[in-house]
């Protein structure tokens, strides 16, 4: 049962999470978004800044992956 | 005025493309099962996943009608955001040689293998094939819903998304039908870097909606930020195929 329960468990966080560092990163940044840039910029600025951090983590995650 | 396909457009594309990926995965393992156990084991398996999915979704989608729509935002926004960035990562290092490409009928030959190795249950259902076909369309299944829900549901745009997954589960099956064979040909990774873009610019739309934020051109945001996804992960292909090819010169 146990056993079932952590395979469940494993197929499903597999779903969001492949690389820890990536999630990670992706989890930090959306706390920055919900706590700090509110109160850092102006409410037109939150979005581009924030889908840009976003872009930044994939392309810093992309660029350290290793060579086949 | 906005028209109202700035947002359905791509909601369903979103969920057609998503799902379409998904259905195919699912195919090649209740495909795989039939042909090495029996068809009515994996038919059965397969119908029996369907059906669990369908009470589960009945049972709590809605319980969703009941939370906040700023906080559905939110928590969908950031699911979606987790979900379409790992497929958008994957299908990057997939263009661009680093990790190897998803491949139909490489996983339909080890799973008729596996299937094969264990001995057969005659003509009655057969468990091994019946829970293999189960946990596919189950698994599947929940992604399926999953990307209808987390597309939809923030934009009361259920109804869309749920055309768009249809679709893709109804030309899947015909193909299965007519062809017998896993869909090997479909280019899986340009499609799962397509859905990675939507849903990822669809994550980031919905915490933003959900925290308030004011996205110029309004739901325009959305377009936009599918173009910026996309310009980077075409542009990081480009990058890392190079950086490969000069790796493997030197």
């Amino acid at each position: 049962m146990m056993n079932a329960i952590r395979s469940a468990w494993r197929e499903l966080a597999g779903l969001f999470i492949e690389d820890w560092r990536f999630a990670l990163a992706i989890a930090v940044w959306v706390v920055v978004g919900i706590f700090a840039l509110p109160h850092l910029l102006a409410a037109v600025w939150r979005g581009p800044v924030f889908f840009l951090g976003v872009v930044a983590i994939l392309v810093e995650n992309v660029m350290r992956s290793p060579r086949p | 005025m906005i028209p109202d396909w700035t947002h359905s457009a791509p909601v369903i594309l979103a969920a057609f493309l998503g799902s379409f990926v998904e259905f195919v995965e699912a195919l090649t393992i209740v495909l795989a099962v039939a042909v090495t156990r029996n068809w009515r084991s994996a038919l059965t398996g397969a119908g029996s996943g369907a059906a669990t999915l369908a009470i589960l979704v009945l049972l709590l989608g809605p319980s969703l009608g009941s939370v906040p729509i700023t906080l559905l935002q939110v928590g969908l926004g950031i699911l979606l955001l987790f979900f379409g960035t790992r497929w958008l990562r994957k299908a990057i290092l997939r263009g661009a040689g680093i990790i190897g490409l998803h491949d139909e009928a490489a996983i339909f030959e080890r799973q008729t293998e596996k299937l094969r190795s264990v001995p057969g249950a005659g003509r009655g259902i057969d468990s091994l094939a019946f829970l293999t076909s189960f946990k596919a369309v189950f698994i599947e299944g929940l992604e399926v819903v999953f990307i209808v829900v987390a597309v939809g549901a923030a934009g009361n745009l259920v109804a869309p998304a749920s055309i768009g997954a249809l679709a893709a589960g109804l030309t899947v099956a015909m193909i299965g039908v007519v062809v017998h064979r896993p869909l090997a040909r479909v280019p899986e990774n340009w499609l799962k870097l397509a859905v990675g873009v939507l849903l990822s610019a669809f994550g980031v739309f919905w915490i933003g909606e959900g925290l308030s934020y004011r996205w110029s051109g309004g739901d325009w945001a959305i377009v936009a930020m599918i173009g910026g996804f996309l310009a980077t992960a075409l542009l990081m292909i480009q990058i890392l195929r190079k950086r490969t090819r000069q790796a493997l010169a030197r």
